[in-house]
């Protein structure tokens, strides 16, 4: 110790360099400190590599539900903001109506039209039916509890003056997919299983030919899809119908619909998300629009007797 | 350092000097990668918290309740129920939307001025009418560990409510 001293004072008079023992002393707190901060860096690394690969499959899977949410918030169908021509016209007689009274009731110059409109439809596969101011109404289908599909106006056109229009036929479904490149460094991705995948026809919707899925390219979204199911509100039983045709006029009119998708991401984890979709339509339900068409048919009777 | 001569190192002093100012850099280039990685799981945890934000008010919207008196103002606090997000509650609050009378839009006390009466009818009935049917809902997630909340509103339309118009002077 005296010599150590001795040494940091007067250096000039030292001969020099340190006994053995102040090396091995500085090499012991140097290891201890290098192996710290080693250990630590490697370890943000890693940890900085996972949470990035981490960060971008989040990213995916927002992207895909927002995909969804702008498809389905742009549902179309005429009874969004009218009434069907039969609910109409049952409304105004209050009690159910027949093909002959509709007849009647409307305008002479509309009746050939409206027996024309009523055929066409009839023998569409696309629009069943039909609106009080003749809109077509498309019908949703849903195969089974994974597949969906519906009409919207989410579509936007690429070419100006191409032949597509806002409108779109849109089908979710699951399907079964093979990677070709596989991966080797991920050992725990698997290189098949099923994808939820999205097919768009955006061309001649109007068509009345039923679609033919199987020959629309479709569009993977996220991979190794264990489970997907699609639920519909149901506002008379205030829950969720796993069928439309549970629904009263499920099949023209979507209030909102749950997703619930369950994957296998990267690192083998099993993941879950439930997201509701509404469509952005403002609440309007044709009923409504008949009862007050009901009272107003009814004041303006009674109306017609008060008057002083 | 022409050593020859002096036969002089560095003292143990000095290298622990070098020592400490390279501990220093390293100690701040690893601290800039752990704060990247802070702020990711802080994305993270606000993805969850919108996630969970959104699920509340759709289910809200979807199936609003019946738009009372006792409903304004009111406060509700629940946890969520399924396994994943034990960790965290909801406050769901309604609140009445509320419009500014017509003198204090127009700045001015004397409202009863003939070119301002038709004006102020006409603002009286939008204003009761919007009351009426447009209300408040906010919906506040927290983290009941760490305390991180997150707050997502809107409005919401009480749809049995009918316009009413009254024009009379």
């Amino acid at each position: 110790m005296t010599k150590r001293k001795l040494s940091l004072i007067s250096h000039s008079k030292s001969t020099g360099g340190f006994t053995l023992m102040e090396v091995m002393i500085a090499i012991a707190i140097l290891s201890f400190i290098m192996v710290n901060v080693v250990s630590f860096s490697n370890d943000s690394f890693s940890q900085k590599e996972r949470i990035k690969k981490q960060d971008r499959e989040t990213m995916h899977i927002e992207t895909v539900l927002e995909r969804i949410d702008w498809d389905i918030s742009h549902l179309y169908s005429p009874l969004y903001f009218s009434n069907t021509l039969e609910q109409r016209i049952t409304g105004l007689k209050g009690g159910s109506t027949n093909d002959s009274e509709i007849q009647t009731s409307i305008d002479e110059s509309r009746r050939e039209y409206y027996t024309q409109l009523k055929q066409r439809y009839e023998s569409n596969s696309r629009f069943t039916s039909f609106s009080e101011d003749y809109l077509p109404i498309p019908e949703y289908k849903s195969e089974d509890k994974s597949s969906l599909v519906i009409f919207t106006s989410s579509n936007r056109r690429r070419i100006q003056n191409s032949k597509q229009s806002v409108y779109s036929w849109i089908k979710y479904s699951l399907e079964k997919y093979t990677d070709e490149e596989a991966e080797e460094s991920d050992t725990q991705v698997e290189t098949t299983g099923q994808a939820l995948v999205r097919q768009s026809i955006s061309e001649d919707v109007f068509n009345p030919e039923a679609i033919d899925f199987s020959k629309v390219k479709s569009q993977i979204l996220l991979k190794n899809v264990k489970k997907l199911t699609f639920e519909y509100w149901d506002k008379k039983n205030k829950k969720f119908q796993s069928r439309l045709r549970d629904i009263k006029n499920g099949k023209y009119l979507i209030r909102a619909v749950k997703m619930t998708v369950e994957w296998i991401d990267s690192s083998g984890i099993e993941l879950k998300k439930e997201r509701i979709y509404r469509p952005l339509f403002p609440y309007f339900e044709p009923e409504d629009i008949r009862a007050l068409e009901l009272e107003q048919v009814n004041s303006e009777n009674s109306g017609d007797a008060d008057e002083e | 350092m022409k050593s020859s001569l002096s036969q002089k190192g560095f003292s143990l002093f000095e290298v622990m000097l070098a020592f400490m100012i390279f501990a220093v850099f390293i100690l701040a280039f690893t601290m800039s990668q752990s704060s990247n990685i802070r702020s990711s799981s802080l994305l993270q945890e606000e993805t969850i918290l919108l996630y969970l934000a959104r699920k509340v008010i759709d289910e809200q919207l979807i199936n609003p309740p019946e738009f009372t008196n006792a409903l304004a103002n009111s406060k509700k606090t629940k946890s969520f129920e399924d396994d994943d997000h034990t960790n965290y509650s909801y406050t769901i609050e309604y609140k009445k939307f509320l419009v500014p009378d017509f003198s204090k839009l127009t700045a001015q006390k004397d409202a009863a001025k003939q070119d301002q009466a038709m004006q102020k009818i006409i603002f009286d009935n939008f204003r009761d009418n919007l009351e009426k049917i447009i209300w408040q809902l906010q919906v506040t997630i927290t983290n009941k560990v760490t305390e991180y909340n997150y707050t997502l509103s809107t409005w919401v339309v009480n749809d049995k409510e009918k316009i009413k118009l009254n024009l009379s002077f």
